[in-house]
């Protein structure tokens, strides 16, 4: 009982250290800033309404990215699921000037990686994690977040070869 | 280009959106009193009429409440609230708490006299956040002859509905939170005796305007408890009964106290106050003259 308010404390001291990286990810996975609000404040609400279930196995930092990657994942197949909003984000995104072909080719070669590829390169990228919290985040072992990580650059310099020729 | 550089590119940067602790409380359930819930605007005339309504409707029930009790008890004096949110509070109702620490707080007792002209008397004293009910509150537990300076130690228990104050007018110290002090408790320090000791003490706090339609609640009560209380049951007219566990008052004040905490729709007048120990015994069952 006595645990669970300094929980919460500790909760906002994370959320406001890693709002900004919630928020790209949040970005990368979703395209639209207003979504990724949403599922960024959504996840941390869950988080906070569950934080007496945080037994603290791993840090409180890990359980809150889970928690938060959760929600993003949610919202995202969600808005999949939705035939008319499945593109609108990629297209969305911007001030109306046309992208350049080779970003949207980018775009489109991030999304057909395999999901838990991209949340690995993800976390990587936009959170700025190393792979041991990635690990504890996507719960997989640190020896397939490199894999995965390799994998995945992997087919994205493919596509970036292709881009410069 | 680089992968990295590619791959950065592809999000636009967020720009001016700052993390919303509040909002995201909001989400989680949260309804403490600086989140207050904004009924959806209403156009004036119809505003005004309902405002009306409630008026009469208030002028009644009162006249007949305050008519009914002072019948019934012609010496008391009945406070009679509305509540008019459509939020009920659970019977018995478990706090979920932090941990006792010093902190700084601010404006305690009158203006300190310096070379710099007046300013708040700032002290460091043991406080504890909690929830309960949903709710979130602070509270302050010292003993101090400040507001007796001839007489000994009083224990204080300041009560901050919402949790730690905003700063102090002129400091940037959370203001100290208003409280009671000289209770009658069996065990516990007092500048002053009493005739007739109690097991428990209590204050009751209203925070925020009332208005001619009622608040929103919850209305607060709270204090301290000797040290073989564990549970305060809080009775109301009606024979329906709100139960509290006590828990434990900061050791570092060499005193041993338990503290209760309650929130209460505004509409629940308490009526008797029954302290019990660790084996249900009731200890007392304390009438008030004025129902809270």
């Amino acid at each position: 009982v006595e645990d669970a308010d300094s929980t919460l404390a500790t909760l906002e001291q994370v959320y406001r250290t890693q709002f900004k990286a919630f928020l790209n990810t949040a970005m990368a996975y979703l395209g639209d800033s207003e979504a990724a609000l949403d599922a960024v404040q959504e996840g941390v609400a869950i988080a906070i309404r569950q934080r007496r279930s945080f037994r603290g196995e791993g840090t409180l930092e890990a359980w809150l990215w889970r928690i938060v990657v959760n929600s993003i994942r949610t919202q995202y197949r969600e808005r999949a699921r939705r035939p008319s909003s499945v593109d609108v984000p990629d297209e969305e995104v911007g001030d109306g000037v046309p992208e350049p072909e080779s970003r949207d080719e980018v775009r489109a070669a991030v999304r057909r990686l395999p999901e838990r590829q991209r949340l690995i390169l993800f976390l990587r990228f936009y959170a700025d994690m190393d792979y041991a919290t990635i690990a504890e985040v996507a719960e997989v072992r640190e020896g397939t977040v490199g894999a995965s990580l390799n994998a995945a650059q992997a087919t994205l310099r493919s596509l970036f070869e292709e881009v410069r020729s | 280009v680089s992968e990295q550089a590619l791959l950065l590119e592809l999000v636009e940067p967020v720009e001016g959106v700052e993390p919303d602790w509040d909002d995201a409380l909001r989400r989680a359930g949260f309804r403490a009193r600086h989140f207050p819930r904004r009924p959806p605007a209403e156009r004036p005339h119809r505003r005004t009429v309902r405002r009306l309504l409630v008026l009469a409707v208030l002028l009644l029930a009162t006249a007949l409440t305050i008519s009914a009790l002072a019948a019934d008890r012609p010496h008391s004096v009945v406070y009679w609230l509305f509540d008019r949110s459509p939020e009920t509070y659970p019977q018995l109702q478990v706090p979920t708490l932090g941990r006792w620490h010093d902190e700084q707080r601010a404006g305690f007792g009158p203006l300190v006299k310096t070379d710099h002209g007046l300013e708040p008397r700032i002290m460091t004293v043991p406080v504890l956040e909690g929830e309960v009910a949903g709710h979130r509150f602070e509270m302050e537990t010292f003993l101090t002859n400040l507001l007796n300076p001839n007489r000994p130690p009083d224990l204080v228990v300041g009560f901050n509905p919402g949790g730690p104050a905003k700063p102090y007018y002129g400091t940037d110290i959370p203001a100290a939170a208003g409280g009671g002090f000289g209770f009658p408790v069996y065990g516990l320090p007092r500048a002053f005796p009493e005739r007739h000791l109690h097991w428990v003490g209590w204050s009751l706090l209203v925070p925020g305007p009332i208005e001619s339609g009622g608040g929103t609640g919850p209305k607060w009560l709270s204090g301290p408890a000797a040290s073989n209380v564990r549970r305060v049951d809080l009775v109301s007219g009606d024979g329906s009964v709100v139960s509290v566990p006590t828990f434990p008052g900061p050791s570092s004040i060499g005193v041993s106290v338990r503290l209760w905490v309650a929130a209460l729709r505004l509409d629940r007048l308490v009526q008797t106050i029954v302290p019990r120990d660790a084996n249900g015994k009731a200890l007392e069952h304390w009438h008030l003259d004025i129902a809270q």
